[in-house]
């Protein structure tokens, strides 16, 4: 994983974790959202999260499964924004 | 030079509104976006920022005094000791000669069940003092009021150092300290939550969303039904009910330590996918720190889960100025709970039952 994976990764497990969840088994490529480790409004704080740990603006059409599915796709997704 | 604070307009229809609460103390400091002070309406809070740096000069309105919108509330300026200029005197536009109440007035109105212009006023402002004279010269006039049922702030034996709350912290009192006027009384009834749950999961597959949308679109529910029952979008001001014209959606969001109730506005206007989105910019406003005080004022009805942690059961608070809160629960065996907070001033258990049984179904599926 690049550092990017792993900064990602490693929210998703503080997030989980606050919610009683153990995440740190998570796969690049597992579903986020049916995984069950995180409910909405984690990922919602997960995406505010985003926004400032890698200085970008993401608009409500771009909150999709494809976007934000994984963390393979959040990664994709930093990547192609910040370009 | 010193730069003036001007009154801003809350409400349309308030030419004066009410200061609540000052954050910052004459000379003080302040930095560009620094709350200054809380305003209020019967309809809304509003809190004015400092526009620049520099030291807060020549607030001379007092809590619970009305000032006129556009008047100057205070001035900003480069040092602490700053002149002002001549003309501009130091005392906001109060509203002087006319008959509103201070703050503690108010309050001891409603307790009495009467209105400002039933009592006579003996200096500038209609005060504490005129209505207790009213009363004692005419036994009729209000019914005694009930004991306070606040207890005085005691002062701690133990050492420790005072620290100002946040601005979170703040709003949390503000709320708190309205249970004080409202009489909360709570009802709860248990409900099938399947159907709720296929109709979000369906809505969320129709329109691709990342995020489950049951909780918005409850609330989004929520306001329709307030809509079309006007009695459960109100509050009270006096002997008289105040319903309001929209209903302002206030949904409480956890963010970090803090608590907020950001507010949808007009929400018996939106659609639901407008709706759901709109709270969604709130949550994540919520979440990144950037919420601006129109985005946590002006609720009219409010809703509240603690689902996410597995809560079953939760009586919250009412929103100030606001008589019916909806508790959303986690289920449990397959079956959940919806429960309400409401004003028993204005609303009784019919009615809320009535409301609750028509949130527990999904749109078209009654």
């Amino acid at each position: 994983m690049d550092s990017i994976h792993q900064s990602i990764h490693s929210k998703i497990v503080e997030l989980a974790k606050a919610l009683g969840h153990d995440a740190r088994g998570l796969k690049p490529g597992d579903q986020i959202p049916a995984s069950g480790l995180l409910d909405s409004p984690a990922l919602m704080e997960l995406i505010a999260w985003c926004e400032g740990e890698f200085a970008i603006e993401i608009g409500q059409d771009e909150l999709t499964l494809d976007n934000f599915g994984t963390v393979d796709a959040i990664a994709a997704y930093v990547a192609r924004v910040r370009k | 030079m010193p730069v003036p604070v001007h009154t801003p307009r809350i409400n349309n229809n308030d030419d004066f509104v009410r200061v609540a609460h000052w954050y910052v103390a004459p000379g003080s400091p302040v930095r560009r976006g620094d709350p200054l002070t809380d305003l209020e309406t019967d309809k809304a809070t509003f809190t004015v920022e400092a526009e620049r740096d520099g030291y807060l000069l020549g607030c001379a309105t007092e809590i619970g005094q009305s000032v006129a919108v556009g008047s100057t509330l205070a001035w900003i300026g480069d040092s602490a000791d700053e002149q002002l200029p001549a003309a501009a005197g130091t005392t906001p536009g109060a509203a002087g000669g006319d008959r509103a109440p201070t703050l503690k007035a108010a309050l001891l109105l409603a307790r009495y069940g009467l209105t400002a212009a039933e009592v006579p006023v003996a200096g500038e402002r209609l005060g504490v003092a005129d209505i207790e004279r009213h009363v004692a010269s005419c036994p009729a006039a209000g019914s005694k009021p009930a004991p306070s049922r606040a207890e005085p702030a005691q002062a701690p034996t133990e050492g420790g150092r005072e620290v100002e709350l946040t601005r979170s912290e703040h709003g949390m009192l503000r709320t708190v300290l309205w249970q004080k006027e409202a009489v909360p009384a709570y009802l709860e009834m248990s409900y099938d939550p399947h159907s709720w749950d296929e109709y979000a999961a369906d809505f969320q597959r129709q329109h691709r969303l990342l995020l489950n949308p049951l909780l918005a679109l409850l609330a989004w529910r929520l306001a329709g039904i307030a809509a079309g029952q006007p009695g459960i979008n109100a509050t009270l001001t006096g002997q008289r009910k105040h319903v309001y014209d929209h209903v302002n959606v206030g949904f409480t969001v956890q963010s970090g330590a803090s608590l907020y109730a950001v507010v949808v506005r007009e929400a018996e206007r939106m659609g639901m996918l407008d709706f759901v989105r709109k709270l969604g910019d709130l949550q994540r406003s919520a979440m990144r720190g950037a919420l601006r005080p129109e985005d946590v004022s002006g609720a009219t009805i409010g809703f509240s889960s603690m689902a996410r942690w597995a809560v079953t059961r939760h009586m919250p608070i009412l929103l100030p100025q606001t008589a019916l809160m909806i508790a959303h629960a986690a289920p449990t065996g397959g079956v959940a709970s919806l429960g309400a907070t409401y004003d028993h001033r204005l609303l009784h258990g019919a009615d809320v039952v009535g409301t609750l049984r028509a949130l527990a179904v999904p749109p078209g599926k009654e």
